[in-house]
């Protein structure tokens, strides 16, 4: 059943991954707690995970503040929003494209096994990267299954990989609000990916009121969808200048209240990118990746 | 409806009233009681829920009932630290339909303290366009709200929006400007504090901590 997924998928990410502030992952990783499996047993038998979870809590020894904190960072899990802004070229729908497959794979390599649902209203999805991408993942888990011993993966193939990716072409604002809409009425996806929403809104769009109008009422279901139904919502959007010569996210103030948690994408060097936390638990921090051929990758420390 | 006598609506709202623990707030917006609608407008992020849901809390231990309505979902570490969680009732709504249909139920309950979370995100899907079907839905809302603000005190946050030069107003226009009874625009001045202004004169300072959230009057340079 669906809860089981949920349960399996979360135990095994590690805390250095949950949207909590550095210094309560220093405290935990200092007590040698490093993955979310290490404090949270659960039997399956209990089907209101929140309850199951805030038990579990409890026996922790930490303030009252770092466990609400905790449990926000578990709940944030299951369902949010997230937001990719950065320039033309920092690897925006690279980023997508890789996280499309990675949310396919199955839950022991840490993904969801779940489908996903790729709106690409740019353009920018290209059918033969996101083979390259998962063949690249495939080799990977095959490495990692031969030197852990685990039975390996015989069942997976990239023609399965790509039939749990769903991509759907919108060029019309109209065309976007009723993909969002039909979510609302059954949404059988993981993950939902919409490569920048801000395309649809930025270029010759006659009312500006009636721009507002539909930016708030794609919020509204985004909102909804993700009360509802454990999916997790990755938007991209695109950056201007603002009078002072900052870069500044587009769509206006309204829009930033859309997103829980927003990643400045940027290009360093030739071949190296980083990701900033612009809002969200760990906001100010940076991380460094690079793109191959093979997809995202981490940066090689010299 | 029949005219009540002043001194019923006056027993009435002593029995919904409640101490707060935040004075200054209280003398800012001229006394948190029953018959006031007051408004947190400011950027995200910096601390009109926080100052609700502090604001909650001391409506809770107070005894009295409580009602949220939100638009987005709400974070478990602000929820747990309401309690007793019987007097609390919390609504998801994501349109202006479901917000009157909540205000009107809300409407037959005896709570002292309507918290309504997000509000811009819900009419601004419906206002400004070209026809006035959005004013029509305003003023439906200002007319629920109004019923509920009898007999407890409503607080709402609203986004800002920027009115050129660099300045910032509250968001939803001119229409909305009148709703409010009590409206307290929190701003970060170029230090990085959050200053709190009511009709652009007095000033006053939100800190938040782990605790809690605490006002105090600022210093007027900034």
């Amino acid at each position: 059943s669906l809860l089981y997924t949920i349960k399996f998928e979360i135990m095994s990410i590690p805390v250095t991954s949950l949207p909590l502030p550095h210094s309560i992952v220093k405290e935990f990783t200092s007590k040698g707690l490093n993955f979310v499996s290490n404090f949270i047993t659960g039997d399956r038998n209990n089907t209101n995970y929140e309850v199951e979870f805030s038990s579990e809590i409890e026996k922790l020894n930490l303030t009252k503040y770092q466990k609400d904190l905790l449990m926000d960072a578990l709940m944030q899990f299951f369902s949010s929003i997230i937001e990719l802004v950065g320039e033309p070229g920092s690897g925006c729908t690279q980023l997508c494209m890789q996280i499309a497959v990675d949310c396919t794979l199955p839950q022991q390599f840490g993904g969801r096994g779940d489908k996903v649902l790729l709106v690409d209203c740019d353009g920018g999805i290209c059918v033969k990267r996101l083979t390259q991408i998962s063949q690249a993942a495939l080799s990977h888990l095959q490495f990692l299954s031969e030197s852990s011993k685990e039975p390996p993966v015989t069942n997976l193939s990239t023609g399965q990989i790509m039939s749990n990716i769903h991509t759907t072409r919108c060029t019309d604002f109209t065309q976007l609000s009723s993909v969002i809409y039909n979510l609302n009425v059954k949404c059988e996806y993981g993950a939902i990916i919409i490569d920048s929403i801000a395309t649809n809104f930025r270029y010759d769009f006659g009312d500006m009121r009636q721009r507002t109008n539909v930016l708030a009422q794609i919020s509204n279901e985004l909102h909804a969808l993700c009360i509802k139904n454990p999916v997790s919502v990755i938007l991209v959007n695109q950056v201007r200048m603002d009078g002072k010569g900052e870069i500044q996210p587009c769509l206006g103030e309204s829009w930033s209240h859309t997103a829980d948690r927003r990643l400045l994408l940027r290009r360093c060097q030739e071949d190296t990118y980083s990701a900033t936390m612009m809002k969200g638990a760990k906001s100010g921090e940076s991380a460094n990746f690079r793109i191959s051929s093979s997809g995202i990758r981490d940066c090689v420390h010299s | 409806m029949y005219p009540s006598k002043v001194s019923w609506l006056l027993r009435q709202n002593k029995a919904l009233c409640f101490p707060t623990s935040l004075p200054v707030l209280e003398e800012l917006c001229g006394g948190i009681h029953p018959g006031k609608i007051i408004e947190f407008c400011g950027p995200s992020a910096i601390g009109k829920s926080q100052l609700c849901f502090h604001l909650m809390r001391d409506c809770l231990t107070a005894g009295k009932k409580c009602v949220i309505v939100s638009s987005t979902r709400l974070l478990v570490s602000e929820t747990q630290k309401l309690t007793p969680k019987e007097n609390l009732s919390v609504f998801y709504v994501h349109s202006v339909f479901e917000l009157l249909a909540t205000l009107q139920a809300v409407d037959a309950l005896q709570t002292s303290m309507v918290v309504i979370e997000g509000i811009q995100p819900l009419l601004q899907a419906v206002l400004g366009s070209a026809n006035y079907r959005g004013q029509a839905l305003l003023n439906d809302v200002k007319c629920c709200m109004g019923a509920v603000a009898v007999k407890s005190v409503v607080l709402c946050t609203n986004g800002i929006v920027s009115i050129g030069d660099g300045k910032h107003g509250p968001a939803l226009g001119r229409a909305w400007e009148i709703v409010p009874s009590v409206r307290i625009m929190i701003l970060s001045n170029s230090v990085g504090k959050r200053v709190m202004w009511r009709n652009r004169e007095r000033v006053a300072e939100l800190s938040i901590g782990d605790d809690g959230v605490r006002v105090s009057w600022g210093d007027t340079n900034h």
